[in-house]
């Protein structure tokens, strides 16, 4: 097994960056595409047959749209390509029979994540809607089809993106992965700090809180926290999940970049923004740009949401009607959102959710615009921006929170905790005797991995204000190189001495994997 | 006929008129909400169509590209 988090991954990702600076021209490409394929391999073993079926299905499709632009058959291509992910991805749902006939024929490889342990091969819902992308912008006309099979087949396999994304456009990463990459001194040191960076958000602080957000969420089935540690559990998954997605995607970005690829950014500060729509845009920036761009312009732009809008302007008005049709396609949106996490109904239910938050938010536009106009200095306050962001930021933890419990029955059961127990003490454990914390290990970790939890948290706070102003690659390289090289290497040892990895230098997947 | 687009515009979203930025769909100054009164009257008004092909940050970014998309699909 190879993982973005393992030894093997960098050795592994030195063996393809000194090939790929010695070869020239197309060559680059090509050994990309061998060394994605060869990493698939290792990674998931005979999943890699599944990468290769999409690939030509999609390949073969677009050549078709060139010529022919049948509606028929795009469905059908929909169809074949969400139908592979839909067995494979829920095969759990068609029976353990069908899973462990994958089983038998090798397929098992590697199985993410999953609270109901059927297989999924791994990273098929981010290489999939990669794909499926391309071949909507062909159908649209908005580039022509790729005529080389193996261009095609490097767009969706490209090892740093392949298992947990950001989701590409094949018109914009094309540009860079078919294009010879010299080699250049800031590329390889840029990308290999911002990959320390990711190693340190995830293996420092983010593998800490799985620890505490595992101990405590699980505790609901003794009935074991009260109070004080639900509200840090709740705190807690949001910033676990946050660590670890973004850190997963700090070394997916620094590895492209050694490369010479920059990947499109999957976060930008969410948790200062002042609404649940911002938050989304960003938040996992690529998979909201692509249920906006393929999902609700869609909608929105098709026959019957145009029948719609007209014929309920003559009833409702010009703004109610525009109001009624973007809600039923917010929640179009949310519903193929809560699907693309999993068919398990805590996933549904998250993307209502937000359906629920942004459907009221568009209901409320119009009055929420006559407000910001009529007070125009409270809007513009200080103190009302941080109250939006901290409204913001309690409804998505509440969100991230379910994510991390069975069911919705179960988190709302453990929320109920809250207010049933509230001081009886931090802990209590009936059958024990305990009433108080007295051992700190009762939460998974000891007290000094909750002083690197709060040390690197407040690191990540102070980064990313600097970084908000200025890259803090570029402030590093405007240093002395003495200094430079100091930080650099205090980082990394940070990294290798503080680090949770588990027994084979290879610490646990990431949340996000398992999608 | 840019009159007419600015007006259209403007009265949909008042921001629109007064932005001069390069970018309104990035800048977030046109909301989803927004497209879908803009698409039905550029259309009624046009007697165009436009398609989810069109609603893209380049075609979107200025009144003056929303002109000329106007002006391609007329």
């Amino acid at each position: 097994m190879i993982s973005l988090v393992s030894i093997y991954f960098l050795i592994f990702l030195g063996i393809v960056t000194l090939v790929y600076y010695l070869l020239r021209g197309n060559a680059q490409w090509v050994w990309l595409l061998v060394s994605s394929l060869g990493f698939y391999a290792l990674a998931s073993g005979g999943f890699l047959v599944f990468v290769l079926v999409e690939a030509l299905l999609i390949f073969a499709f677009t050549k078709v749209f060139e010529t022919k632009k049948s509606k028929g058959l795009f469905i059908l291509e929909l169809v074949l390509i969400f139908g592979i992910v839909v067995v494979l991805k829920y095969a759990g749902w068609f029976g353990q029979g069908f899973a462990s006939l994958l089983g038998q024929l090798n397929f098992a490889g590697k199985t993410a994540g999953s609270s109901l342990n059927y297989i999924v091969p791994l990273g098929i819902s981010y290489y999939s809607i990669s794909g499926i992308s391309y071949s909507i912008d062909v159908f649209r006309d908005k580039y022509p089809a790729e005529n080389n099979f193996a261009k095609v087949l490097t767009f969706i396999s490209f090892f740093p993106v392949l298992t947990q994304g950001p989701i590409n456009r094949y018109d914009e990463l094309s540009k860079q992965l078919f294009t010879y990459h010299k080699f250049q001194y800031e590329n390889l040191t840029y990308g290999i700090l911002r990959m320390i960076w990711g190693f340190f958000k995830k293996l420092v602080v983010a593998e800490r809180l799985s620890a505490v957000v595992g101990t405590l969420t699980t505790g609901w089935q003794e009935n074991l926290y009260s109070g004080g540690w639900i509200v840090l559990a709740v705190a807690l998954c949001s910033l676990n999940l946050y660590m670890d997605f973004s850190g997963c995607m700090d070394i997916v970005l620094g590895a492209a970049e050694i490369l010479g690829i920059r990947l499109p950014e999957n976060f930008d500060h969410p948790y200062l923004s002042k609404s649940i729509p911002e938050f989304w845009r960003r938040w996992h920036i690529t998979l909201g740009a692509w249920l906006r761009d393929y999902v609700m312009y869609s909608f929105i732009t098709s026959k019957p949401a145009k029948l719609l809008n007209k014929k309920a302007k003559d009833k409702i008005g010009r703004k109610g009607a525009s109001v009624l049709v973007t809600c039923i396609g917010v929640l179009l949106v949310w519903i193929v959102y809560g699907v693309w996490h999993g068919l398990e109904m805590k996933y549904i239910i998250s993307g209502l959710y937000y359906a629920l938050i942004i459907i009221v938010a568009t209901v409320l536009d119009g009055p929420i615009k006559k407000f910001d106009s009529r007070f125009p200095k409270l809007v513009a306050s200080k103190a009302y921006g941080v109250f939006c962001a901290a409204r913001t930021y309690f409804l998505a933890m509440i969100g991230a929170f379910f994510f991390f419990m069975p069911t919705i029955k179960e988190g709302m059961a453990y929320l109920g905790n809250i207010f049933k127990k509230p001081v009886q003490g931090l802990i209590s454990i009936p059958e024990t005797g305990i009433e108080k914390v007295t051992d700190i290990k009762l939460l998974g970790v000891d007290l000094l991995d909750f002083v690197v939890i709060l040390l690197g948290v407040i690191l990540w706070i102070v980064l990313a204000t600097l970084h908000k102003k200025k890259d803090i690659r570029d402030r590093l390289s405007d240093m002395n190189i003495v200094l430079r090289w100091l930080i650099l290497l205090v980082m990394l040892l940070v990294v290798i001495i503080v680090g949770n990895y588990g027994g084979n230098l290879e610490a646990g997947s990431f949340i996000y994997q398992g999608f | 006929m840019k009159e007419k687009i600015i007006s259209i515009l403007a009265e949909i979203n008042e921001d629109i008129e007064e932005y001069d930025g390069d970018n309104m769909l990035e800048d977030e100054i046109i909301t989803s909400l927004d497209i879908i009164e803009i698409v039905s009257a550029l259309e009624d008004e046009f007697d165009i169509s436009i398609k989810a092909k069109y609603i893209t940050k380049e075609q979107f970014a200025t009144i003056d590209s929303i002109c000329e998309l106007v002006e391609d699909l007329q």
